[in-house]
């Protein structure tokens, strides 16, 4: 099985987002995990692995200097390698437990070595502030296509690095006991509360809490009472949870 | 009308360049780079070289803020330099250049909260779980095209993070230094309220969804592993709200489950010292 340079450049690419350009979500690792498992010919691994992975570091935000793991490289590397073994015969929970923990290593080292380049780019904008004050003001626009370059080879590195690494180590998933994969199948269930224990801990109030538990019982009265698809639950689910947001907006509600 | 034209010629290469705020994130000055290139348009427009100079030297100083809120920043900071360039005396000039680091300073450490808050705490994650239990609800019509939940994010997330971006820039030019009153029209604190509030619904709706393959064998079935995924929700929210690092808890998750497999085994093993045990 290849691996090949291409998701190398679309990950490398995607994490310029991140902090270089614009923010517009491409290196969020719903989309990098996506794209990464559509390149390998699997989409719902690639998803699920990016959804999951965006579930667990929901509250890991990018404050002041504070760094997550790098979760584009996390999120594709895992997302395509998952995907590609998953084709091979790898069952998809075990698959994306797998080559999460596998590749969660680089992606923490990823995020270290952007702390360096922050160190660096302190020295080139002090460089740069020199130059305008001799009155070399071209060399001002000049850094930018100089340090996304960097930025660029960054991320292309540390993807490589965690692709070559998930593709070494993922050749000896036939080689693991049944029980092994069998308990990774069991992790990947309790990976999906986490990520969901990391949303409740976000919107965690009282008010929250009860709203939480009324949806759940009426998500369940509709399933066992009206045996409901999960299509139709889920569209009465979003018409009332919406109609209750709308309600909460109406100015008669709030004294307005 | 010529005039006008390049007014928004101007605008739209500040919007553009705005983008690239955090393309040189530094510890000692934070987005100084980017916001000095987001306004470099306007000092061209207004200042002589000597004076382009000296603005873009103020400009070098520290300023951190929220990507996307820095737009109001921006805005209003390109207004009050070109009311500075049009001033005539010395005294005028160094007023001007008060105020406009008065209002950096004044707005960027709320814009940050606010954006913080809003932006990366709750809209994002919003989004991303929308799109999530659209895919888990079975809403497009096959596995293959779960895919499509991902476009959904990214289309919902940029229509408004970018009209934000966009409108933020433009008020903040319309009011210079009054663009703080701009910032009470969005109503932030409410709307985070709000958006959890939705964010609780939904994720009550996806706790059934995501554990009711099991209803075809049995109501019972379905009832205790719906009310064993509450008591490990609980209990890892505890783990969350102390603050362990989610790559620990990742780890101790799969390591538990390892136990889990093997448990049956090693308590079926005869005792050590046993005469089949060894």
């Amino acid at each position: 099985m290849e691996i090949g340079w291409t998701p190398v450049l679309l990950l490398a690419t995607l994490a310029l987002d991140a902090t270089a350009v614009g923010q517009f979500g491409f290196s969020r690792p719903l989309v990098a995990g996506t794209l990464a498992g559509a390149l390998a010919g699997e989409v719902h691994t690639g998803f699920f692995l990016g959804a999951l992975v965006e579930l667990i570091w929901a509250n890991d935000l990018p404050v002041g200097s504070h760094l997550p793991p790098d979760l584009t490289v996390l999120a594709g590397a895992a997302g395509f390698t998952a995907a590609k073994w998953t084709k091979e015969g790898l069952s998809e929970p075990a698959g994306v437990v797998f080559f999460l923990l596998v590749v969660l290593p680089v992606a923490v080292f990823s995020s270290r070595a952007e702390v360096v380049l922050r160190h660096w780019h302190s020295r080139w904008v002090l460089w740069v502030e020199k130059e305008i004050q001799k009155g070399r003001m071209w060399k001002f626009e000049v850094l930018l296509p100089a340090a996304l370059f960097v930025q660029w080879l960054k991320a292309a590195l540390f993807s490589f690095l965690a692709l070559w690494v998930a593709h070494g180590l993922g050749r000896f998933w036939s080689w693991l006991p049944e029980e092994i994969l069998q308990g990774l199948e069991y992790a990947y269930w309790f990976l999906w509360v986490l990520g969901c224990s990391v949303l409740f801990e976000l919107i965690w109030n009282r008010k929250n809490a009860f709203f939480f538990f009324f949806c759940m019982l009426a998500s369940c009265a509709l399933l066992l009472f009206a045996d409901a698809p999960p299509l139709i639950i889920a569209l009465a689910g979003l018409v009332g949870v919406f109609g209750y947001g709308l309600f909460q907006r109406l100015p008669i509600r709030s004294g307005r | 009308m010529r005039r006008v034209v390049f007014q928004k010629i101007r605008f739209f290469q500040m919007f553009l360049r705005s983008f690239f705020l955090q393309s040189l994130w530094n510890f000692e000055r934070g987005l100084n780079y980017g916001f000095a290139l987001a306004l470099l348009p306007v000092l061209r427009a207004v200042y002589q070289e000597e004076e382009r100079r000296e603005a873009l030297m103020r400009h070098m100083s520290y300023f951190s803020t929220h990507p996307y809120l820095a737009s109001l920043v921006i805005g209003a900071v390109a207004r009050l330099e070109e009311e500075r360039s049009k001033e005539t005396t010395e005294r005028g000039k160094m007023r001007k250049e008060e105020e406009i680091n008065a209002l950096k300073i004044g707005l960027m450490g709320p814009l940050a909260a606010l954006g913080d808050n809003f932006f990366w705490a709750v809209f994002r994650p919003f989004c991303v779980f929308l799109a999530v239990f659209a895919a888990c609800a079975e809403v497009f019509p096959t596995a293959r095209w779960a895919g499509l939940g991902a476009a959904f994010f990214l289309l919902f997330y940029n229509i408004f993070h970018l009209f934000i971006r966009a409108r933020m820039l433009r008020r903040g030019f319309l009011h210079g230094d009054q663009a703080v009153l701009e910032l009470q029209r969005y109503r932030f604190q409410e709307n985070i309220s709000i958006l959890k509030t939705l964010l609780a619904g939904i994720l009550g709706v996806f706790a059934v969804l995501w554990n009711s393959s099991v209803v075809a064998n049995g109501t019972a079935l379905f009832l205790l592993k719906l009310v064993f995924f509450i008591a490990i929700l609980g209990l890892y929210a505890f783990a969350v709200r102390k603050r362990i690092p989610s790559e620990y808890l990742v780890g101790a998750i799969v390591l538990f489950a390892m136990v889990l497999v093997y448990w049956p085994k090693l308590s079926a093993a005869p005792p050590i010292g046993s005469p089949t045990g060894g």
